[in-house]
C-alpha cells in the first residue's frame, strides 16, 4: 500500500495543484515516532533482542565456571555486577539469561499466535458450526485462571525448558484466538474478499492472502503485548522451579536463588529482577505504541 | 433479576465440567501408569492395585472419569502420596489463608486503584495525571516475586515495620496483599482513569454541571457510578489473577496457603494433591466470576434483559 510518490511530494495538471496521498505504512510510522515512549520501548527491545543474540560473544567470564572461593562478592572491575553464591560472574549469567528468555518467551507467543490466529481465523471465515466447535474449545481453555492452567499443563508434562513453552504458549491462544476471530468478521464483510469470492479463488486463497494481512495490525500489537506476559508468567513459573532446572541462567531461576542471599548480596536478587521489569516494560510501551499508531481511531 | 441469576447458575455447570476434564485430565496426559502416579513411586504392589480398582483405572476413560467426579462430587479428592492424609481436609486448611491473601490483595486494589484512576481523570494531562500513569505501567510491568522480595528486603529486614512472612496476623498480611495487589490496582486505575474520561464528556454531565451542582457531586454521583461498569468486570477478572498469583506470593512469604502447596505437590509429584489443589482454586475462581456477573447484572439492568 505504499504510495509511488514520496509523501508530501506535490504535482499539477494545468493549473490543479496536488500533493500525492501518504501511504497508510508513513501515517503508522510517523504517527509512531510522534511518540517518545513507543520509541524508548522499541529501542529497549531491540537491544534486548541483539543482547540475547550476541550474548555468548559479550560475556565476559563462562557462566557455568564455579568459584567458591569468590561467591557473593559485590561489583568489582572485573566482575561488574558481583558473583552469584558459587562464584559464578552475575553479569555474564544475565546476558545469557536473556537469549534463555528470549528462547522461552518468543517459543511461547510465536506457538500462540500460530495455534490461536490460525483458530481464530477459521472460525471467523468459515462461522456456523465450524465457529461454535472451535470457540467453544477456546473456552475451555479459559475456564482457568491462565496461570492456573500453565501450571497443570506443567504438572502433567514435568518441569523443563520446552514444557515451560508449551504452557506458556497454551495460556495465550484464547487472546489470539478471540482476536483474529473478531477482526476477520469485520474483513470479512469488505468488498474486496466478495470480489476475490466472485471471482472464483479458493477460501484457503481468499484466507491467507486477502484476510490474514489486513487482520495482522491487531495481531501484531497482540504480539508485543503478551511478549510481557509471557516474560513475567515464563519467569514466575521459573522462579517457582517449573521452569529450565539448575545450573541454566534463567532470570525468575536466578532471583529465586538469590532470595536467600538477599542480605549479604542484594544485586542477586536486584540485577535479574529489574531485568525482567525492563523488558517487560518495552514491550509493553512497544505494544502501547502500535496500538496507538496502528489504529486509526486512536491516533492525537 | 431472578432469572438472570438463575440463567448464570446455570451457565456455570458445563464451565465446572470443563474445569473438571481438564484436572482430571492432568494425571492422564502425565507420562507414566496413573496408578502407580496416585499411589506413588514406592508404593507396595497391592497399593497400586487397591488405587487401580478404587478408581477404576483399569476401564475405559469416560468411566474412569465418571468415578473420579462421582468421587470428587462426594468430597473424596484422594489421598496425598506424600503425607497420606484426605486431600480435601488437607487443602481445605490451606483455602482461607489463600482467600484472606486474595480478598485483602483485591480490596487494595479497588480501593487505591479506583482513588487513583479518578484524581487522575479529573486531572488528565496534568504532572500528577503522569506520574501516577507512569506508576501503573511500572506495577504492571513488574514481577510480583521480584516485587516481594524487594519489600521485604526495606521493609521487613531494613526498617523492620513488618514480619518477612507467615501468616495469621494483619501485620504478616501487609505485604503479601501489597505485593499480589500492585499489578492488580494498576490496571484498575488505568481502567478507571479510560472509563471516567470517556464519561466526564458526556451531556448528561454537562447538564449536571449546568445545574450548578457541586463538581464532587457531579464526579462521584453522575460521572463515577456510570464509569463503574466497565470497571466491575475487570475486578472480576482480576480475582482469578489474584488467586494464580497468590501461588507465587506465598511461595516468596512462606505463607501456608493452596497455592504453596501446589507448588511443593508438582515437585514432589504428588498428583491427588495438584488434582484437589487446581480443582478448588479454579472451582473458587468460576464462583467469584459468577458473584460478579450477577452484580454486573445489578449495576447495569441492560445486561438483565439480554
Amino acid at each position: 500500500m505504499m504510495s509511488e510518490h514520496s509523501p508530501g511530494s506535490s504535482g499539477s495538471i494545468g493549473d490543479l495543484k496536488f500533493s500525492s496521498p501518504t501511504s497508510y505504512f508513513t501515517i503508522v510510522v510517523r504517527q509512531f515516532v510522534r511518540d517518545r515512549a513507543a520509541v524508548v520501548g522499541l529501542v529497549l527491545s531491540v537491544l534486548f533482542v541483539l543482547t540475547a543474540i550476541f550474548a555468548p560473544l559479550i560475556a565476559p567470564h563462562d557462566p557455568y565456571a564455579i568459584a567458591p572461593a569468590r561467591s557473593l562478592q559485590g561489583p568489582s572491575h572485573e566482575y561488574l555486577l558481583g558473583t552469584d553464591e558459587l562464584g559464578r560472574d552475575m553479569l555474564t549469567r544475565l546476558l545469557l539469561g536473556a537469549r534463555i528468555t528470549l528462547v522461552i518467551t518468543l517459543g511461547a507467543v510465536m506457538l500462540s499466535l500460530g495455534a490461536g490466529a490460525s483458530l481464530g481465523l477459521i472460525a471467523g471465515f468459515y462461522g456456523g458450526k465450524v465457529d461454535t466447535v472451535i470457540m467453544r474449545g477456546i473456552d475451555v481453555l479459559m475456564a482457568m485462571p491462565g496461570f492456573l492452567l500453565a501450571i497443570g499443563i506443567i504438572a502433567a508434562l514435568g518441569v523443563g525448558t520446552s514444557n515451560l513453552i508449551i504452557a506458556v504458549g497454551v495460556y495465550s491462544i484464547p487472546a489470539f484466538a478471540r482476536i483474529a476471530r473478531g477482526s476477520t468478521l469485520s474483513v470479512k464483510a469488505e468488498e474486496y474478499v466478495t470480489a476475490a469470492q466472485s471471482i472464483g479463488a479458493s477460501n484457503w486463497r481468499i484466507m491467507v492472502r486477502h484476510i490474514l494481512p489486513n487482520i495482522m495490525p491487531p495481531l501484531v500489537v497482540q504480539t508485543s503485548l503478551r511478549m510481557a506476559t509471557a516474560i513475567l508468567t515464563a519467569s514466575g513459573l521459573s522462579f517457582l522451579g517449573l521452569g529450565p532446572q539448575p545450573p541454566t541462567p534463567e532470570w525468575g531461576a536466578m532471583l529465586s536463588a538469590g532470595r536467600d542471599y538477599m542480605t549479604l548480596a542484594p544485586l542477586f536478587v536486584a540485577v535479574p529482577g529489574l531485568a525482567i521489569l525492563v523488558v517487560t516494560l518495552s514491550f509493553n510501551l512497544l505494544g502501547d505504541g502500535l496500538r496507538d499508531s496502528l489504529d486509526p481511531r486512536l491516533r492525537r | 433479576m431472578t432469572r438472570y441469576i438463575i440463567r448464570r447458575l446455570l451457565y456455570t455447570i458445563p464451565v465446572m465440567l470443563v474445569v473438571s476434564l481438564i484436572v482430571f485430565g492432568i494425571l492422564h496426559i502425565a507420562p507414566g501408569d496413573p496408578a502407580t502416579m496416585l499411589a506413588g513411586e514406592d508404593a507396595r504392589p497391592e497399593d497400586v492395585a487397591a488405587i487401580r480398582e478404587k478408581y477404576g483405572l483399569d476401564q475405559p476413560l469416560h468411566v474412569q472419569y465418571g468415578v473420579w467426579l462421582n468421587n470428587v462430587l462426594h468430597g473424596d479428592l484422594g489421598r496425598s502420596i506424600v503425607t497420606r492424609r484426605p486431600v480435601l481436609s488437607e487443602a481445605l486448611a490451606r483455602l482461607p489463608s489463600t482467600v484472606e491473601l486474595a480478598f485483602a490483595a483485591l480490596f487494595l486494589a479497588v480501593v487505591a486503584g479506583m482513588i487513583v484512576g479518578v484524581i487522575s481523570a479529573t486531572r488528565q494531562y496534568s504532572l500528577l495525571d503522569h506520574a501516577t500513569m507512569i506508576l501503573a505501567l511500572l506495577g504492571i510491568s513488574a514481577p510480583v516475586f521480584w516485587l516481594g522480595l524487594v519489600l521485604i528486603f526495606f521493609f521487613a529486614v531494613e526498617l523492620r515495620w513488618f514480619p518477612t512472612g507467615g501468616s495469621g496476623t494483619i501485620q504478616q498480611l501487609v505485604l503479601p496483599a501489597v505485593t499480589l495487589g500492585a499489578a492488580s490496582t494498576a490496571i484498575i486505575a488505568r481502567m478507571t482513569r479510560s472509563s471516567m474520561l470517556e464519561v466526564i464528556r458526556q451531556d448528561y454531565i454537562r447538564t449536571a454541571r449546568a445545574k450548578g451542582l457541586w463538581e464532587q457531586t457531579v464526579m462521584l454521583r453522575h460521572a463515577l457510578k456510570n464509569a463503574l461498569i466497565p470497571v466491575v468486570t475487570v475486578i472480576g477478572l482480576q480475582f482469578g489473577y489474584l488467586l494464580a498469583g497468590a501461588v507465587i506470593t506465598e511461595t516468596v512469604f512462606s505463607r501456608p496457603g493452596l497455592g504453596r502447596l501446589l507448588v511443593a505437590s508438582i515437585t514432589s509429584r504428588d498428583f491427588p494433591v495438584v488434582q484437589g489443589t487446581l480443582m478448588l482454586l479454579s472451582v473458587s475462581f468460576v464462583l467469584i466470576n459468577l458473584l460478579v456477573d450477577i452484580l454486573y447484572g445489578y449495576l447495569d439492568p441492560r445486561i438483565r434483559y439480554e
